[in-house]
């Protein structure tokens, strides 16, 4: 399904209820010019053509025309996910080389100017783009946004707030953005400082019940005209409430589904094991919040990891590995836990897709290699 | 009388401080570059050419291979089989182009039948020069652009093959050669290509372990097209067929266009505005009262091919009718490329224009007016950068 209009009026904050722990994926993804290997403003094109094709997922504009977001559903398992990401993928490659495109993942696109950017067609985009001027083009990042299922609102906020520790996980297991308008960064993700010139960027605020929430600062902010919804909180991780789920935004589009998929199913392991233990969560966790994520975000798996409880100072690669460890733990072990359990530490102990682009960078020698190299992981 | 010598350098000069001027009024320099060739045409009576003849054509053969390979950097052959309708819409046009330039010619115009056929094949393709520094100009990004770009690529190339056929002909009729025709342009095709690719593969092999930044790979790479063209020249193949094989074929072997091979930077500006001035200024401009009727005649034929072909088959390569027209639009700027065949074919003793005024009248409209057709198709289809940033 292509989904062209875009609901963009004040929304109820009912928190629709969802099935414990299931998955739902979004990656937005690179349209790119393949004479050019620089991003092509033929989102509109690419989503004309793929309208006609028998695709399961949902593909939408996004903020610029270079983007498309693709979203898949809902499973349970990230077994299942993966495979209707993997069926998706084959779909959008077959769409985009008929339309002369390229189409990849990647955090960041490495050269492109934003000035060259163009906002999509669509009245909230260009609501957006006038609110924030060139910030609106600047934001031609691609993330992947990850929505876990929960059965109540109060348990949605105390499993967002829980995850605060887990953010540098993902940050690094997804980094795809070393390179941003044409220079090397030296960051891992670039991306995430896109986001953060955005006002309503961060975390979200300390609430642990639905109705604080949403009596003390979510009716509020809508009513200062500040927020017309929650979709205009960018915080690294959000409550959904209309779907009933929590959504993990902090992650850039790996550069294959399969990562995706992983990074799906790594935090559904998570979640499930903070239900299974019901950890206490205090606010003061979040005092070496911004410290972590940077160091996720600038050195990857090698950053320093300070954990919130116990102050101990570990790398990230570590923190992830004891995760594994812990989450192994578990009184129910399933054969689809088991599996991404072994995939996260394989990545955990292997090259970033990050890593990856710099060694190809390097070897290549040009930004226009790199994206030829991102095409062609997506599309393997 | 002023020397030519002194004459040109001022002539460009002047051309390219009027290029920038107008290009603040949104005039693409292709077009004021062509206008100033044509007035140089029409109010220096001495021949400019005198003395230095060869080096100008040597020149402008360059120039137009640099704009060649670029064009062959970003023609991507790969999109072809995904969507073989490009293919069907790229042959659709060049043959109908082709086909209503020559039945204008032979029965309006009452050409010989084969003098009808070169005359037509001249207006197959779109200028390479004008649909790339338009595009760059306006930073332009889209189906349209991309569409323009793939066309022109295969239109050159269908137009090269026309010419190169039926200049042989008329070679063969008239000078009763020994060798057997088809085997002479089938050999200069493979020819050239091959040469192109060998002097691809050798130029990939020499720069690879050097690791150089890619503006030197640019300067390395325009070297080696300056000369390729002048030996294909020399070997009496095909230069404009090699430039553009050799584009394709660096490109397949892992050689990426980076921004700085988009036009090849002050050298590629160098070339591309002598190239249009130079070309623009071998047109003869007396001729505008002989064949003004004629001319229009065949440029609106030429227009209505172009315009019509796309924006019939637009959905089915995948873009809106809108941009079928504009696409076509954006593929009217000719004469560049005519020019240079022309050039080549005096070489071979073949002169096929100056007894045509017509034609003359055609791509000299085509030369001011094409690549503001094409930068208005770009702006209207909304692909230009935008400026309000």
């Amino acid at each position: 399904m292509i989904q062209t209009t875009l609901s963009d009026t004040a929304e109820a904050t009912a928190f629709a209820s969802s099935a414990p722990l299931s998955l739902g994926v979004e990656l937005e993804l690179q349209v790119i010019d393949m004479s050019d290997y620089d991003l092509s403003s033929s989102a509109a094109e690419l989503l004309r053509h793929l309208e006609r094709q028998a695709i399961p997922a949902t593909i939408s504009p996004e903020l610029t025309s270079s983007m498309i977001e693709v979203s898949v559903g809902i499973f349970d398992s990230w077994l299942e996910l993966s495979e209707r990401l993997n069926l998706v993928r084959d779909a959008l490659v077959r769409g985009a080389r008929w339309c002369n495109l390229g189409i990849c993942g990647g955090g960041a696109h490495p050269f492109q100017r934003w000035q060259q950017r163009r906002i999509f067609d669509h009245i909230r985009f260009k609501q957006l783009s006038a609110l924030y001027g060139y910030l609106a083009k600047q934001f031609t990042v691609f993330g992947q946004h990850i929505h876990v299922g929960c059965s109540d609102a109060d348990t949605a906020l105390w499993l967002l707030h829980s995850l605060n520790r887990y953010i540098p996980h993902f940050i690094a297991l997804s980094a795809s953005s070393p390179f941003f308008q044409g220079s090397t960064t030296s960051f891992h993700s670039s991306r995430l400082n896109s986001i953060s010139a955005f006002p309503l960027s961060g975390r979200a605020p300390f609430y642990l019940s639905w109705d604080d929430f949403d009596s003390q600062y979510f009716r509020p902010m809508l009513k200062t005209g500040v927020v017309k919804s929650m979709k205009d909180f960018y915080w690294d991780i959000r409550p959904k409430p209309e779907y009933g789920t929590i959504e993990l935004r902090v992650c850039d589009t790996p550069l294959s589904v399969d990562r995706a998929a992983m990074l799906a199913g790594y935090l559904q392991a998570i979640c499930m094991r903070l239900l299974e233990e019901r950890p206490a969560i205090e606010e003061k966790e979040y005092l070496v919040y911004s410290f972590n994520r940077f160091q996720a975000s600038r050195f990857g798996m090698n950053g320093t990891y300070i954990h919130p409880v116990t102050q101990e100072e570990t790398t990230i690669r570590q923190s992830i590995l004891n995760t594994i460890e812990w989450i192994a733990s578990t009184r129910s072990p399933k054969r689809d836990l088991l599996e991404v359990l072994l995939k996260t530490d394989a990545a955990a102990n292997s090259k970033s897709d990050s890593e990856r682009m710099m060694e190809h960078y390097v070897k290549a020698g040009t930004f226009e290699d790199v994206v030829q190299h991102c095409i062609d992981c997506f599309a393997e | 009388m002023i020397s030519a010598m002194l004459v040109w350098p001022a002539v460009l000069l002047l051309t390219w401080i009027a290029g920038e001027y107008l290009e603040r009024l949104r005039v693409p320099r292709m077009a004021t570059y062509g206008a100033s060739g044509c007035l140089l045409s029409l109010f220096w009576n001495a021949d400019l050419s005198i003395g230095i003849d060869d080096g100008f054509a040597w020149l402008a053969d360059a120039a137009i291979g640099l704009v060649l390979c670029e064009l062959g950097f970003r023609f991507s052959p790969s999109w072809l089989p995904s969507n073989p309708w490009v293919i069907g819409l790229s042959l659709l046009e060049s043959m109908g182009t082709f086909l209503c330039v020559f039945l204008l010619c032979y029965s309006v115009g009452n050409e010989e039948l084969l003098r009808a056929a070169i005359l037509a094949s001249l207006c197959v393709a779109t200028s390479p020069v004008a649909i790339l520094r338009v595009t760059r100009q306006c930073q332009s990004s889209g189906p349209i652009t991309n569409l323009a770009l793939n066309l022109t690529a295969m239109n050159c190339i269908v137009g090269v093959l026309l010419f190169k056929g039926f200049t042989g002909v008329m070679i063969h009729s008239k000078q009763q050669v020994d060798w057997v025709y088809p085997g002479f342009m089938v050999t200069m095709v493979i020819g050239s290509v091959v040469a192109a690719v060998i002097a691809s593969i050798l130029l990939h092999w020499l720069l690879r372990p050097l690791r150089m930044p890619s503006e030197v790979r640019a300067f390395a790479i325009a070297l080696c097209v300056f000369l390729l063209t002048s030996c294909l020249h020399e070997w009496k193949l095909s230069p404009l067929v090699g430039a553009i094989s050799f584009g394709i074929a660096m490109r397949h072997i892992g050689e990426k266009m980076t921004g700085v091979h988009q036009d090849f930077g002050s050298l590629g500006r160098f070339l591309t505005l002598f190239l249009i001035v130079f070309t623009s200024s071998r047109l003869e401009f007396q001729a505008i009262r002989e064949g003004l009727a004629l001319g229009l005649l065949l440029g609106i034929g030429r227009l209505t091919v172009k315009v019509l072909c796309p924006w019939i088959l637009s959905n089915r390569v995948g873009i809106t009718s809108k941009q079928g027209f504009l696409a076509g639009v954006a593929l009217l700027p000719s004469s560049v490329f005519a020019i240079c065949l022309l050039e080549q074919s005096k070489l071979m003793g073949v002169d096929t224009i100056g007894s045509f005024p017509p034609l003359v009248v055609m791509l000299l409209v085509f030369e001011v007016l094409g690549p503001i057709g094409t930068s208005i198709a770009i702006t209207i289809g909304g692909e230009a950068a935008e400026q309000d940033t």
